[in-house]
């Protein structure tokens, strides 16, 4: 199956971390993200073998049997399924996408969906020195935190709404100094998935 | 073997449904995957943080780095994996250790392969059998244990 990919990057110091910045720089940032993603388009077609999903989808968090399944688009009820199964889905294409473009090896990334309850991890993380591909896309070394969400339709304010979150959620384990990405599958566009780079 | 690879290694375990093996890393790991007071001192800060996208720095200001979290996340994984397990017969052989679950029809074969690398995939009477790294998964109507010979017959020959 093919993945069609964007890419948008995300410098670390436009991100507001301190009271020098503003409430509305969040905001900001979400919009000019969800609007760099309209006006990129795809950047890449990443090409992604099925029995690699299948194992992506043991290694996930497993909150559905057999994600692979619910993938189809006709099984996927988009909001009948709850944000934390899309987000299961996203998370198996995910892992496919960083083993496909970067040769991550699916049983090195670290699962943490598990226990986001916890409510200061995001989804996973993998150890980017390990992987050259990934080091010479981000420009360093270091730990690379993935977040990862899923849905059925596409619409601006679900991901300006999501990223403002998301990037909450990353920066408690990235900042100052690690990497990060946001990942979102928007099944209805085909197989795309929308990725936002953090980088220190 | 580290706490962090033997995580790993319980994770895919627990999937295979080997909960001695997992208990044995709960027992060995969790003191070095948990700190003592990390969590109060994450609850503190929260409650001094008056808007969300400041609780990233006030976090580093106490000395509360990304690591630890991660370590601290683990940690409860770990936990939950040793609560979660279930235990199923697990078989071993000289290369695998595995479980085969019997669906009527189908048998399902779950499985750790410590010296397997690499990726392959073959299809099998009425199913079809995946290797990835250590990982081994089948899904056959025939017999179980020839199939996961056959997908592993490369590696063993």
């Amino acid at each position: 199956m093919k993945l069609n990919v964007s890419w948008v990057e995300i410098p670390s110091e436009v991100i507001p971390h301190t009271n020098r910045d503003s409430d509305g720089d969040l905001d900001v940032i979400a919009v000019g993200v969800a609007e760099a993603f309209e006006r990129e388009g795809v950047s890449e077609v990443v090409e992604i073998d099925p029995g690699k999903v299948v194992m992506a989808g043991i290694l996930t968090s497993r909150m559905v049997e057999d994600p692979f399944l619910y993938l189809d688009s006709k099984r996927w009820g988009g909001k009948y399924f709850s944000g934390d199964v899309s987000a299961s889905l996203a998370e198996v294409m995910a892992f496919a996408l960083l083993e496909a473009k970067f040769g991550v090896k699916l049983t090195e990334v670290l699962p943490m969906r598990h226990v986001k309850y916890l409510g200061f991890t995001p989804d996973g993380v993998v150890d980017a020195k390990l992987y050259p591909k990934l080091i010479s896309f981000l420009g360093g070394k270091g730990a690379l935190y993935i977040n990862t969400r899923g849905t059925m339709r596409w619409s601006p304010s679900w991901i300006i709404r999501n990223l403002r979150r998301d990037l909450i959620q990353v920066e408690k384990v990235r900042y100052p100094d690690a990497y990060a990405m946001l990942m979102y599958l928007v099944r209805e566009r085909g197989w795309r998935m929308m990725v936002g780079v953090v980088k220190p | 073997m580290n706490c962090l690879d033997q995580l790993r290694k319980a994770y895919i375990l627990s999937w295979v449904g080997d909960r001695e093996f997992v208990e044995r890393t709960w027992r060995e790991c969790r003191k070095e995957l948990s700190e003592e007071g990390l969590r109060e001192r994450v609850g503190k800060v929260l409650e001094r943080a008056d808007r969300e996208w400041e609780i990233p720095s006030l976090l580093r200001e106490e000395g509360i780095e990304g690591e630890s979290l991660v370590r601290e996340a683990l940690g409860e994984l770990l936990e939950r994996l040793y609560r979660t397990t279930e235990e199923r017969e697990v078989r071993r052989n000289e290369y695998v250790i595995y479980s085969v679950s019997d669906l009527g029809l189908k048998k399902v074969v779950r499985g750790y392969c410590e010296r397997c690398y690499g990726y392959r995939s073959v299809n099998l009477e009425g199913g079809f059998g995946v290797r990835y790294e250590q990982m081994v998964y089948l899904e056959t109507t025939g017999d179980a244990d020839e199939a996961l010979s056959t997908l592993l017959k490369d590696i063993f020959d």
